[in-house]
């Protein structure tokens, strides 16, 4: 009976262990013998009797909770489908949505035919993972304020095992810069919303709590971005290099260490001089 | 079996450009793999032996190179040029080939290479030690090649490396060992001194070893520079034109290629066969042939239509033109005085309006040089006076009319004059009178009858050598003894039919008997026919050396008094020859045939025969006439005959043709080998028996492989004549008021050809038939993907498609078609390499240059007897003759008796006083006294034997009677 | 006779190499990152095959989607300037489109296409360079772009040419050798004695296979190794930036 070396790395085909007293999880297999493979490449890990082998390379694996960015590819019967950069697109219900006029607000065949309104073809947003399914993939929700439709920024792309997990997945950045980090690797850049003088009269305009809320989800819907400052793009370009740095690099990103490399940025006056190779390896090194 | 992976350090690339026919680049990428493995196969390294490596079979190739104290490296054109004196026993017995040698050999002569890589087989390692070490793999001896260094030289350096890797490698300071590189470039030598490398030049090598024979072996190979300014101008043919030119002049219809025949009549008239054109073109004139010898493949461009013409009709042999000397004459002209003459004789009586295309040889694409037999022209060498041992050039004749005189150089001409030699050509510069040659060896003195039976093998390139000991190995160990084993019986694939009655019919002495045959009535009435033919593929395995040289062989060659064995006589003359009271393994092909002749089932069957007997021709008519013998054998003798008769009728009424040719047979006197008569073959019933049956199973296994095999099935096709073949006999014949050959079709043919009679001479129709086969195209093997199926006809048989398959043991195409058979009835697998289609090609093309040359051999011998018959006559003697061609210098007769062909000449007939004319329409010479000779007359002449003392040929003279 | 001696007596073959020995093998994974979801490519002597790996995914055409297993799609294409002349039309559509077929097939039994059901994965082979026949090189590259692709896998299939000169059974044949003699192709599911690919082109012996087989999975289990070693060093790699 072997035992499977715990930090062990294996390739496809290889045995870990010929106990049938395991269970198998992902990336493993049984063969005819009854003794356990890797299906892929990757490293071993063991949660109690559990054996995965957790691939080094690979999509995007949707976890529940997962604070993810998504971009609607289809608008469906009752739903939406989301890309994820996932093996699957994810699906987000009708059901799942926050729509103006109140949380709770009953969902009506108008509300179906006008699916549109809220979200169509192309438009980002961020959401989390409701639930898994088996077969890989999953649903999401944007039952909060912090979830819905994605303006006024730009979006950035990296490996999505790069992506540590934290508690707070978007972070105020300094420059008047927001970051949403999502677990799958898709990363949106945006102006701060606290500057946004115009929201905050309305609101006290208005002045109704239900107006509030249905306000605030209007916004959410809203399509077109507000007025952005030269500086707050450039500062935003500027951050989007930086993350594209530590990509390169191959570095794990996190909200404090985008901090730092924007720190370590500002060396260098112009953001263009971040697109040059010696310029990243540069900036990585003085992280570690 | 391990698998190795190479590391990157071992691995060096060629890169180079190069251009293809089609004008395109191609960019070769090649990966070399340097080793530290590759043995320098000498005994005396310990190193190199323990570092072996085994091939697939788990051999280790061992150490070839002797512990002798000298090693030779060869370069290129040592090979190329003096291949001869490398497979001299007498000298280079431990020679390292490096590979760079042996590829360079390989793209320029495959036969070069091919004999080179027989030296280093094992098989003659006492004497001779080659090994070919592969200096390109070998991290000690690689190089890349540098800039700007081209490729020569390149190759020269990496040459001199291997020779400096083999002094160093193997120096010891005990022994005087060295390794010296021989050539005979000057550059390279030079370079070796300043490089402090051994070298030697060829020349300097075989001096050193002492040998005056060998000397004289050596080729003087001087730079080509040096030899045309010692040289005098000579005369200059027209230089070749570069292969650019000849390939855009062929793409564009301006230049056509063929295959140059000269003329046997005239030397100096040959015509060029061109594809897409009915009429082959004419070459008249040396200067206009252009150095091109007989079966070369040429490039010739047509001259402007003004000065096309007429074939020559004069008869002109290169034995009566006065050879001139070199060195002594200065000649500015090609032709001699006496060609120039003919020339303008032949220019003068041109009649205009029936010029033919005629064109010029503007370049040669192969060269068809082989080995040629001849002897020293008498200006040059008296035999019995003392070489003085200086070095001169003499010129030699060859037995072939056709080829030109060749120059070599001797130190013994006096020693050689009056012998037999063997010549090789190895160059015909432009500026050169006569074409450059070797000397290779001595056959024996003129007349001595082994020289003159070699003499007519070498130069119809007839393999007699004895069979090679790995061909021998192939054949069953039990020898004499062997026996048929009686359990192949129980697999159910071979039959058992020793209970028929089988019996044999042959010419009287056969002893490689390789068909039988049987017939009996079945119970329903229909007859059951068989033909059993000897079952050499069993003993003849595909690809083996017994294979390989029989493919080689490609048939056996009947000589006069000699016969060169296709197969070693234990499997001729024994274990496959269907002996009588014998078993015997068997192909046979069994019909059921109703009795009015049809075909009802064919089967195909390998078998175990037992012979009752073996018929001579004679004694089987006998039989078959002999009321009172009515045993089983006698009775099958009957039904043969009766359906042989049927099968024959049917094929004449389809229209097969009946030539004759008169086939002569030798009688010999004693011992002593002079003939003392020669009679014509008379045939029998029997013959046209047996031969009927051997036709009709030749045509029924050329279906079933054809059916099997549609690509590959080896067939053997006889292309119709073109009508305008016959136009000249047909022109003869109006002329003398007999019917004409009607050329529609084969039947066509062979009817027009019974009415042809003279009543008052019944020979005349054989005449005509004789001079019919000589407008005949001839038959040919070829692969039945080559062409459509209407093309398989054979136009003689009058047949739609036709095969060799009854004679294995002597024709080798019987072979390969009795192994398509055996996988036609699945019987067993073909071979793989008998479904490449070029491997059957290249079988074919051999079998039918070797069939060829074979019956040219066979009739070389039966005219050297009956010349030789004729020498041992006191008295010339008085013979009937016809004239079958006339020229305008002499007549050409052709005597039944003795199947004699030869000239009279116009010298012998007619004088200055008296001359004669030439009454060309009419086809006729008219001599002074008003005797009028023409075509097809029959008259008296006088023959006898002639020796001629400029060449020391005999030649048969024939004269009016 | 051909123009060059394939194999000489002194067992030597064109490029040096005696029967048993492979041509220099190279390989490595993830070279074109920033393209695809999994990358690798290999050398072969001369020749030189890239892959990409695009998935699992979600189909482009809903039409395609199987709902039980994902569906893999191999597309072969060979640069016009892969062979030693430039051709506008490389080895027609029909050829490729057959190897493009093959590679299905053959990793069909190994790919674990069940746990990824209703998406797809796209396989592009690219040949840069082609030096003997390519179908070995296209199964090695893409084992490894699969592998690299985190696609689950039974095991690698490694893949080697075997040619026959005659009785002789040559490794990894280069393109003198593929263009005169028969050969075979034959790949290997991991550590078996097994071939789970073998595909031949011309006529070969059915008494001559068995010796080439067992030498083809001889040079297979060599070429496996090589791609196991590379496969790790890459996921040392990876493990190492995680670390950071």
């Amino acid at each position: 009976m072997e035992e499977p070396s715990f930090s062990g790395l294996f390739t496809p085909g290889e045995l870990i262990t010929d106990d049938p007293m395991w269970m198998r999880g992902h990336g493993t297999y049984t063969g005819q013998d009854r003794k356990t493979y890797s299906s892929v490449a990757g490293k071993l890990q063991r949660v109690n009797k559990l054996l995965t082998v957790k691939q080094l390379n690979g999509r995007y694996d949707p976890l529940v909770g997962d604070h993810i960015v998504g971009r609607i590819t289809e608008v469906g019967n009752r739903k939406w489908s989301v890309e994820l950069g996932a093996t699957q697109d994810a699906s987000l219900q009708l059901g799942s949505v926050n729509l103006p006029g109140g949380v709770l607000r009953r969902k009506s065949d108008d509300d179906e035919l006008n699916m549109r309104e809220f979200l169509k073809e192309g438009d980002l947003l961020n959401a989390e993972v409701q639930m898994v399914y088996q077969d890989g993939g999953c649903a999401l929700h944007t039952r909060s304020l912090r979830y819905g439709k994605l303006r006024n920024g730009m979006l950035c792309t990296v490996p999505p095992n790069l992506i540590l997990r934290q508690v707070t997945q978007s972070h105020d950045l300094e420059g008047g810069v927001e970051a949403i980090i999502g677990a799958n690797g898709y990363i949106w850049l945006r102006q701060s919303q606290g500057q946004k003088p115009e929201q905050q009269t309305t609101r006290k305009a208005n002045g109704l709590n239900r107006l509030e809320q249905d306000s605030d989800a209007a916004l959410i819907f809203k399509d077109t971005n507000d007025e952005i400052s030269i500086q707050t793009r450039q500062t935003i370009s500027r951050y989007y290099n930086c993350i594209q740095a530590l990509a390169d690099c191959e570095m794990m990103i996190f909200g404090s260490r985008l901090r730092e490399i924007y720190e370590a940025s500002l060396v260098y006056a112009d953001a263009a001089e971040l697109l040059k190779i010696e310029v990243k390896q540069d900036l990585c090194r003085q992280l570690k | 079996m391990i698998a190795k992976r190479s590391s990157k350090q071992s691995v060096a690339h060629k890169v180079f450009v190069r251009s293809t026919k089609a004008g395109n680049a191609h960019k070769i990428f090649r990966e070399q793999y340097l080793r530290d493995d590759v043995s320098c196969g000498s005994v005396k390294c310990g190193e190199c032996s323990g570092k072996a490596q085994p091939d697939f079979k788990g051999d280790v190739v061992p150490p070839v190179l002797a512990n002798t104290d000298l090693y030779c490296v060869v370069d290129t054109n040592i090979c190329l040029k003096a291949i001869d004196l490398l497979e001299h026993p007498d000298c280079f017995t431990d020679v390292v080939i490096p590979h760079t040698v042996l590829e360079e050999v390989r793209n320029q002569s495959i036969s070069v290479y091919t004999r080179l890589r027989a030296l280093t087989s094992t098989s003659f390692q006492s004497k001779k030690r080659f090994y070919v070490y592969h200096n390109e793999f070998s991290e000690s001896t690689f190089s890349q090649r540098q800039r700007m260094e081209t490729v020569n030289d390149y190759n020269d350096r990496l040459i001199r490396l291997v020779t400096k890797y083999y002094n160093e490698h193997l120096s010891n300071p005990k022994s005087s060992f060295k390794a010296v590189l021989i050539t005979n470039d000057r550059l390279n030598l030079e370079k070796c001194r300043s490089e402090n490398i051994l070298a030697a030049s060829l020349h300097d090598y075989v001096t050193e070893l002492g040998n005056a024979k060998l000397l004289d072996l050596v080729a003087i190979q001087e730079d080509a520079a040096d030899l045309k300014s010692k040289q005098k101008n000579e005369t200059s043919y027209a230089p070749y034109i570069s292969t650019s030119a000849v390939l855009s002049g062929l793409n564009s219809q301006h230049l056509h290629q063929g295959k140059l025949s000269i003329s046997r009549y005239n030397y100096l008239e040959a015509s060029v066969s061109v594809q897409g054109s009915s009429k082959p073109f004419l070459v008249i004139g040396r200067d206009m042939m252009n150095r091109a010898f007989d079966g070369d493949k040429v490039v010739v461009e047509l001259l402007p239509k003004s000065q096309w013409r007429k074939p020559l009709q004069t008869l002109t042999e290169a034995d009566q033109d006065a050879g001139a000397a070199d060195d002594e004459e200065q000649e500015s002209s090609i032709l001699s005085e006496k060609e120039r003459l003919v020339m303008l004789e032949e220019a003068r009586n041109a009649k205009p309006g029936e010029a033919e295309p005629t064109c010029k040889v503007v370049a040669v694409l192969k060269r068809n040089w082989r080995f040629y037999v001849g002897n020293i022209s008498s200006e040059f060498a008296k035999h019995g006076e003392r070489d003085s041992g200086a070095l001169r050039s003499v010129l030699v004749r060859p037995m072939d009319k056709r080829i030109s005189q060749i120059r070599i150089q001797t130190r013994r001409p006096n020693e050689l004059a009056g012998k037999r030699i063997v010549v090789a050509v190895d160059d015909w510069p432009s500026w050169s009178r006569f074409p450059q040659g070797h000397f290779v060896k001595a056959l024996g003195d003129i007349e001595d009858h082994q020289a003159e039976t070699e003499a007519i093998l070498l130069e119809h390139d007839i393999e007699f050598r004895p069979f090679p000991q790995a061909a021998m190995d192939c054949l069953p160990a039990e020898g004499d003894n062997w026996k048929p084993d009686e359990l192949v019986l129980t697999s159910g694939k071979r039959r058992d039919l020793r209970d028929l009655n089988i019996c044999s019919i042959d010419p009287p002495g056969c002893q490689d008997i390789d068909d039988a045959l049987h017939a009996h009535v079945l119970p329903n009435g229909n007859y059951s026919l068989g033909v059993h033919i000897a079952d050499v593929s069993h003993f003849v395995e595909a690809d083996t050396p017994l294979d390989l040289e029989g493919a080689l062989r490609a048939t056996s060659t009947y000589l006069v008094d000699r016969r060169i064995d296709m197969l070693p006589s234990l499997l001729g003359t024994n274990l496959c020859s269907l002996k009588p009271y014998v078993e015997r393994y068997a192909f046979s092909v069994i019909w059921e045939m109703t009795p009015e002749g049809n075909i009802v089932n064919t089967d195909f069957t390998k078998s175990l025969i037992k012979s009752r007997e073996a018929f001579e021709y004679t004694e089987a008519q006998a039989k078959h006439d002999d009321k009172s013998q009515n045993d089983d054998l006698a009775q099958s003798l009957r039904i043969l005959m009766k359906v042989s008769k049927m099968l024959k009728q049917k094929r004449l009424d389809a229209g097969a043709l009946n030539l004759a040719s008169p086939e002569v047979k030798i009688i010999m006197g004693d011992e002593m080998n002079d003939p003392t008569e020669v009679k014509i073959k008379q045939a029998v019933d029997t013959n046209s028996l047996v031969e009927e049956f051997m036709l009709l199973a030749n045509i029924t296994v050329a279906h079933k492989i054809y059916e099997h095999s549609p690509q590959t099935a080896m067939l053997r096709r006889h292309p119709a004549p073109p009508a305008t073949n016959f136009d000249v006999i047909n022109d003869q014949l109006r002329l003398k008021g007999f019917p004409q050959i009607a050329t529609s079709s084969s039947k066509a043919v062979a009817d027009s050809l019974d009415t042809i009679v003279d009543p008052k001479d019944p020979f005349f129709n054989t005449l005509i038939r004789i001079l019919a086969t000589r407008c005949m195209t001839s038959a040919e093997y070829f692969a039945a993907g080559n062409f459509a199926y209407p093309e398989f006809r054979h136009y003689g048989l009058a047949t739609e498609i036709y095969t060799h398959f009854t004679s294995p043991i002597r024709r080798y195409a019987d072979v390969i078609v009795h192994r398509q058979l055996e996988a036609a009835i699945g019987y067993k697998h073909l071979p793989p390499s008998h479904f490449v289609k070029a491997n059957l090609e290249k079988i074919v093309d051999n079998n039918n240059n070797r069939h060829r040359n074979a019956q040219l051999a066979g009739r070389a011998s039966v005219e050297y007897f009956v010349g030789k018959m004729l020498k041992s006559q006191k008295e010339p003697m008085v013979l009937e003759g016809y004239i079958i061609k006339v020229f305008s210098n002499g007549l050409g007769i052709l005597v039944p008796k003795y199947g004699l062909e030869s000239i009279i000449h116009i010298e012998d007939i007619s004088s200055e006083e008296e001359p004669a004319s030439f009454d060309e329409s009419n086809y006729a010479l008219i001599l002074a006294n008003g005797r009028k000779l023409s075509i097809f007359d029959k008259i008296n002449v006088k023959v006898e034997s002639q020796l001629h003392e400029a060449t020391g040929k005999r030649s048969v003279k024939m004269t009016l009677g | 006779m051909s123009r060059y001696e394939i194999y000489s007596p002194e067992g030597l073959r064109v490029d040096g190499r005696r029967y048993n020995e492979l041509r220099y093998f190279k390989c490595a994974l993830g070279t074109h990152a920033h393209a695809a979801d999994g990358s690798a490519m290999v050398e072969m002597g001369t020749s030189q095959v890239v892959c990409t790996v695009k998935g699992p995914q979600e189909p482009q055409q809903r039409s395609s989607m199987d709902t039980k297993k994902a569906v893999l799609r191999v597309n072969v294409h060979v640069a016009p300037f892969s062979s030693i002349t430039r051709t506008k039309h490389t080895s027609n559509e029909k050829q490729l489109q057959e190897l493009s077929m093959n590679l299905e097939e053959t990793f069909a039994d190994v790919v674990l296409a069940h746990l990824a059901p209703r998406t797809e994965i796209i396989v592009d082979l690219h040949v840069l360079a082609q030096d003997g026949n390519i179908m070995a090189g296209c199964v090695n590259a893409m084992c490894l772009g699969l592998i690299d692709a985190g696609v689950p896998m039974l095991d690698f299939i490694a893949s080697v040419g075997v040619a026959l000169a005659d009785s002789v059974p040559l490794l990894d044949p280069n393109h003198i050798e593929c263009s005169e003699l028969p050969n075979l192709t034959v790949g290997v599911t991991g550590k078996s004695n097994k071939a789970s690919l073998v595909i031949a082109e011309k006529r070969i012996l059915l008494d001559r296979i068995k010796p080439s087989l067992d030498l083809a999975i001889m040079g297979c289990k060599t070429v496996h190794d090589i791609m196991d070693e590379q496969v790790r060093i890459r996921l040392n790699s990876l493990e190492d930036r995680i670390k950071r």
